[in-house]
């Protein structure tokens, strides 16, 4: 008599051959011409044809797969085989966009890309069947009883429930590529090209990691409503932590990191270039420290610019709160002291350094020219930060 | 017998009022990222970020309700079995 078991398990090696199928067919004639091209060429070949390398690893790792059995490499081997259906044509239009320094369309349109929907399915009854695996084992009841109408209204809320949960991220990733297809054709006319797009690819990954995480958590919405459990609801409605949550604005964080944007170039102009200029230009004997590219004036920007991050991180976080309550204290006093004494200090020192006496010029600080300087500091900021994005961007291959 | 009936009773709504704002956020939520494409294709690029970031905002609001209205469904339907 034929164990149920192994049939089931053999069927779940299976799923993975099968759902790969046109994959798997092409390795035996793939590897062979890859190691041939490797050994003539050299490794850099690797990157010049990048779907053929993405398929023959997609097939590597779906024969893994129906060895081992694991969840993880077939996501693996479907990651790469969605990879590698990216249109040769859109990689071509990609290269010569940068070869002409023009932004390119940050990604295909959705439609461009088909996804290999075989292999989806094939992922849902692999999860399938690794779940109902775990809890059948050998030795116990050979035959599973159950009503067919039970197993009928079973599989249409998996099949219902896997559409869904695979429209929701569908969604959300046609948005995010509508949205910043339209913002890279807004670019395309504007002087700042390597600029933009590093603009582009940091909001695409911050938008594609809010996006995940709505992703997870919807699943977290539907199962209640699926599988209604009055022990599990009762507990969540009584923590106190789960539930009394303030309300956190989306991307909170990068916000407060754009706040320590604003305040950091006024604050490195006020504490180094104004109050403990002298004591810097004794340190380092540069001509304009501020433009030139030397190794030693590059280090010191950035330890000027780590100092003053330091204390803009300080300001903020002592006065911004987002998401709570703001509970006024001593401290914000301090932090809003702090802040006008250091204004003072550095308007006072420029009313010195144009040429008034010392106890006339506590009376008459220079406040234009200050602001003049915070003017220059934004600037000289905006020169470092592009310059330091764009070098790292060329140094990872994002931008041309 | 003391207490005075009063002359009307609240119906009883349970999970329904949740659901019902939970999915008009959802709905807002949608709309104001669909307004945020729209903008960037005139090229308003602040005002569609902007809008984008409402969206996903009230979006998350949405998430938060509707698990609420999810749990008290729970509370009301389901049986003391299960996890």
């Amino acid at each position: 008599m034929v164990d149920s078991r192994k049939v089931l398990v053999a069927l779940a090696r299976v799923v993975p051959l099968l759902a790969f199928v046109d994959v798997c067919r092409s390795l035996p004639s793939l590897l062979p011409y890859l190691l041939e091209r490797v050994s003539s060429l050299g490794l850099w070949y690797l990157a010049l044809d990048a779907a053929v390398v993405l398929t023959a690893c997609a097939g590597v790792a779906a024969v893994l797969t129906a060895i081992t059995g694991s969840a993880t490499l077939y996501s693996v081997a479907l990651v790469l085989a969605t990879l590698s259906r990216v249109p040769p044509q859109y990689l071509t239009s990609l290269g010569g966009a940068l070869a002409e320094g023009r932004v390119p369309v940050l990604l295909p349109h959705a439609a461009a890309v088909d996804l290999p929907w075989v292999a989806l399915a094939g992922f849902l009854a692999f999860l399938a069947l690794d779940t109902f695996l775990t809890g059948y084992r050998y030795g116990e009841s050979r035959t599973v009883v159950e009503p067919s109408a039970d197993v009928a209204k079973a599989l249409a809320t998996f099949v219902a429930l896997a559409i869904a949960l695979l429209a929701v991220p569908l969604a959300l990733s046609g948005y995010l590529v509508e949205l910043l297809g339209r913002l890279a054709r807004v670019y395309s006319g504007s002087p700042y090209t390597s600029a933009s797009y590093s603009v582009g690819v940091a909001l695409y990954v911050a938008l594609l990691v809010l996006a995940a995480r709505y992703v997870s958590s919807i699943a977290g919405v539907v199962a209640p409503f699926l599988l209604p459990s009055r022990r599990a609801s009762l507990r969540f409605l009584r923590s106190t932590e789960e539930l009394d949550t303030y309300f956190r604005p989306a991307l909170a964080g990068t916000f407060l990191g754009l706040a320590v944007l604003v305040l950091l170039a006024p604050i490195r102009t006020m504490l180094f270039d104004i109050l403990l200029a002298p004591l810097i230009r004794r340190l380092t004997p540069l001509e304009n420290p501020q433009l030139t590219l030397s190794p030693t004036a590059i280090a010191l920007q950035l330890a000027l610019y780590t100092v003053s991050a330091i204390v803009a991180i300080a300001l903020v976080r002592g006065l911004v709160s987002l998401g709570t309550l703001p509970t006024p204290s001593k401290a914000t006093a301090v932090y809003v002291l702090a802040v006008l004494a250091l204004i003072y200090a550095s308007a006072v020192k420029l009313s010195v350094d144009g040429g008034v006496e010392m106890p006339a010029a506590l009376l008459r600080p220079d406040f234009p020219a200050l602001l003049r300087a915070v003017d220059r500091s934004y600037l000289n900021l905006a020169y470092y930060a592009v310059a330091l994005v764009e070098s790292l961007f060329k140094v990872l291959g994002v931008a041309p | 017998m003391s207490r005075p009936k009063l002359s009307f009773r609240l119906p009883k709504l349970g999970f329904v009022p949740l659901l019902v704002v939970g999915v008009a956020l959802l709905v807002v939520s949608v709309q104001l990222l669909l307004w945020s494409i729209a903008y960037m294709e005139r090229a308003m690029v602040a005002t569609s970020l902007l809008s984008a970031l409402a969206g996903f905002s009230l979006l998350s609001a949405s998430l938060y309700v509707l698990r609420l209205a999810a749990y008290a469904y729970g509370v009301e339907a389901g049986g003391s079995e299960g996890g």
